[in-house]
């Protein structure tokens, strides 16, 4: 009988660390929300502008923040994780760089948006990030 | 007595049913326990060939050093100014391909149909044999018609630099799209490689182009609306054009993941030859068939794996050659 009750109790905290393990590995996602957008500079759409959502509270160090990149007609999907999913709850500064090869077969690139744009300090794009699909006003960059 | 010990003899002189399906069964156990370790070794046989691929890659090039004191770029030839070169086909005479090289047309695009008969040929060390590479050939998007099927295809190819908007999203410690092993604006010394030699990507894979891999499934086979720009072995498109990176499902970028995502991004999709991101530049990234690795060749002529699950940060430090940075990997 004692000996049933030790191989039972053994399966299960097998069984359990098993579980522990398989907890552990569920790399730390933030849960995100849909958020869409679209950015001009000048006026004119931005397609293949880099937009990074810098949270107001810093993230880890390797953890990736919001990012979207600018199609043909300007407009953007965020995503953080995969695909377009979007970015956690929050307030963001927003960073956009729309960086252009300077001849179309060049190896060098321009960042044609203006600089104040680049930085995280200087960029006045803020944005709040909410339940549910967001959508973002436009981003009209002079 | 006599005659049931005989009786027994001549029952024994068969196999019964049971015996037979026994029989069967534990051949069937062996055959299945045999055929995926055969499947490995197969696997692990292609893996040490592409790594051998890329040691003579990687000795050509210093070869080519050794004899001009630089390391073929993609520079435009000295006989005309509107073409660009590829350093592949630079390095063909130090690959026992002297001849292929000795009847390129420096002066005419690796396009033109006097160079098709050189740029169509297969080259085999140019090939994983992990990549499922096909009689499939590329094309250039501005061909007639577009991406008209002309010349033969390569699983390796260099990175010209790290695209500065994973420095902004603060993955990578310092970018920079001329700070990669292989240029198109000059050409690079050893002395060029302030990181030092050891420390420097210099040719990795991008497997299975110009069809779109992602996770090693094929998600769009070469058509002419959806596809990598690159493969090719004598097209400069067929570079890495920047460290880039993607999310985790290889659609989108730029993102933290790099290796074995994807093996590039649908070029028509990002606007074509009227892109303002790629101009007129690969779509390409880093992507083996090898599982969980890639193979890569660095500028000292040392071939090593680098694990998929090295993060960009460190795989930035990598490939760049003058970043400055400390590389603990």
């Amino acid at each position: 009988m004692t000996k049933l009750l030790r191989i039972a109790m053994a399966v299960v905290a097998t069984a359990s660390l098993g579980q522990l393990i398989g907890c552990s590995s569920g790399e730390g996602r933030r849960a995100t929300n849909l958020a869409t957008g679209n950015v001009k500079v000048q006026g004119k759409a931005a397609p293949g502008a880099t937009l990074v959502f810098h949270p107001e509270k810093e993230w880890g160090k390797d953890e990736p923040k919001p990012r979207a990149t600018g199609k043909q007609d300007g407009s953007f999907e965020v995503t953080t994780y995969e695909g377009t999913d979007g970015a956690p709850e929050g307030n963001y500064t927003v960073t956009v760089e729309w960086y252009v090869p300077n001849k179309p077969d060049d190896g060098n690139v321009t960042n044609r948006a203006p600089a104040k744009y680049g930085k995280a300090q200087s960029s006045p794009l803020k944005v709040t990030i909410g339940k549910g699909p967001n959508s973002l006003p436009p981003f009209e960059l002079k | 007595m006599f005659q049931t010990s005989n009786q027994r003899l001549g029952k024994r002189l068969g196999f019964t049913l049971i015996e037979l399906l026994v029989v069967i069964a534990i051949i069937a156990v062996l055959v299945g326990l045999l055929v995926p370790a055969v499947q490995k070794v197969r696997e692990a046989a292609n893996r040490m060939s592409c790594s051998n691929n890329l040691k003579q890659i990687g000795l050509a090039l210093h070869n080519f050093h050794g004899a001009n004191s630089y390391f073929p770029s993609n520079l435009r030839p000295a006989q005309n100014q509107t073409v660009r070169m590829r350093w592949l086909t630079w390095v063909l005479p130090y690959i026992e391909q002297d001849n292929l090289f000795k009847n390129y047309n420096q002066a005419l695009n690796w396009s033109d149909p006097a160079n098709r008969p050189v740029t169509s040929v297969r080259v085999k060390i140019l090939e994983c044999p992990s990549s499922p590479s096909s009689t499939l050939l590329d094309g250039a998007p501005d061909g007639t018609p577009a991406w008209a099927p002309i010349v033969a295809n390569s699983d390796y190819a260099g990175i010209y630099g790290v695209h500065p908007s994973l420095a902004t999203a603060g993955l990578v410690d310092v970018a920079g799209t001329t700070r990669g092993a292989i240029s198109k604006t000059q050409n690079l010394r050893m002395g060029d490689f302030t990181d030092g030699t050891s420390n420097t990507l210099h040719v990795t894979e991008s497997s299975g182009r110009p069809s779109i891999y992602r996770q090693g499934r094929l998600v769009v086979g070469a058509s002419a609306t959806a596809r990598v720009n690159g493969g090719g072995w004598c097209r400069p498109a067929s570079e890495i054009p920047y460290l880039l990176g993607t999310d985790a499902t290889g659609t989108s970028t730029p993102g933290p993941n790099a290796i074995n995502v994807t093996n590039g991004l649908d070029y028509i999709a990002a606007g074509g030859p009227a892109s303002t991101f790629y101009g007129t530049d690969g779509t390409s990234q880093i992507y083996s068939f090898h599982s969980g690795l890639v193979n890569a060749v660095f500028a000292d002529g040392s071939v090593r794996t680098i694990n998929s699950s090295v993060g960009i940060r460190a795989l930035a430090r990598m490939v760049t050659r003058d970043g400055g940075e400390v590389n603990n990997d």
